[in-house]
């Protein structure tokens, strides 16, 4: 026995129409790449490599080995407008939302040192052990001279599988896209 | 529509939040705002098509009639 449909394609097209044009608004917004902007100047190297701001796009992210507790960075920094009451943050970037992971200033200060020192070096923590994936981050800095803004791609690399997020998102990933072929089921007495 | 569209918006969305991290653990995309809106998006869609176009569990009986 044949039923005949309420709906329509109609509603269907209007909400995947919807949620397409939804989709292009986002692509054609998303940023092409990351940049660093204003008075500062800086770079990273790491395992050899020395990161600087062209280091900004997925495709060519600052990649952090599998090996990285206790890494040593060398680091070298500038800025070229007066440096005093100065403040600024790191954050990386999770959808519309930045989460602070480092900040620092919020207190006056007259010191107005322009540059790192000669041979400043990071030394990385544990914290970064459990974490894989590439990620945005991004970066500012006032001062009373003037600011800069900066956002690059951090790739840490390590095997996917072996952690809870890497393993869980695969696997749920795989499941309900075959659960997702379910809906494409036709229903019983539907024509 | 012959599929099921409810199965398919839900499944769907989900499937594009976990693809997301998924792209993003791999080192593929970064969690923007791209990956976090865009995908659940296009997987609410992929799961009206399927469930507008049923592909699976058809007859080719011609009197309307399908099996589950």
């Amino acid at each position: 026995m044949t039923r005949v449909r309420s709906g329509g394609i109609v509603p269907v097209l209007q909400v995947s129409l919807g949620c397409l044009v939804m989709a292009g608004v986002l692509l054609v917004a998303a940023p092409a790449d990351a940049k660093l902007s204003g008075p500062c100047s800086g770079s990273a190297t790491i395992n050899g490599i020395e990161y600087d701001a062209t280091f900004d796009t997925p495709q060519r992210p600052i990649v952090i080995p599998e090996r990285r507790t206790g890494l040593q960075i060398p680091y070298k920094g500038s800025i070229t407008v007066a440096n005093t009451n100065y403040l600024g943050a790191v954050g990386v970037v999770v959808g519309p939302a930045t989460i602070t992971v480092a900040d620092w200033g919020f207190e006056e200060n007259d010191d107005d040192i322009r540059s790192t020192d000669p041979g400043a070096t990071y030394v990385l923590g544990s914290d970064l052990d459990d974490l894989v994936g590439l990620y945005r981050v991004t970066a500012f800095h006032d001062a009373d001279g003037g600011s800069c803004d900066a956002d690059a791609y951090v790739k840490l690399e390590g095997p996917v599988l072996t952690t809870p997020i890497g393993a869980g998102s695969t696997a749920g990933t795989v499941l309900l896209g075959v659960g997702l072929l379910a809906a494409g089921r036709a229903r019983k007495g539907i024509a | 529509m012959r599929g099921r569209p409810v199965l398919g918006v839900v499944l769907g969305l989900f499937f594009g939040v976990f693809l997301a991290v998924t792209l993003q653990q791999w080192s593929i995309w970064p969690l923007d705002n791209l990956s976090v809106f865009g995908l659940p998006a296009l997987g609410v869609v992929l799961g009206l098509i399927l469930a507008r176009w049923a592909p699976f569990g058809r007859t080719t009986a011609g009197n309307g009639d399908t099996e589950g």
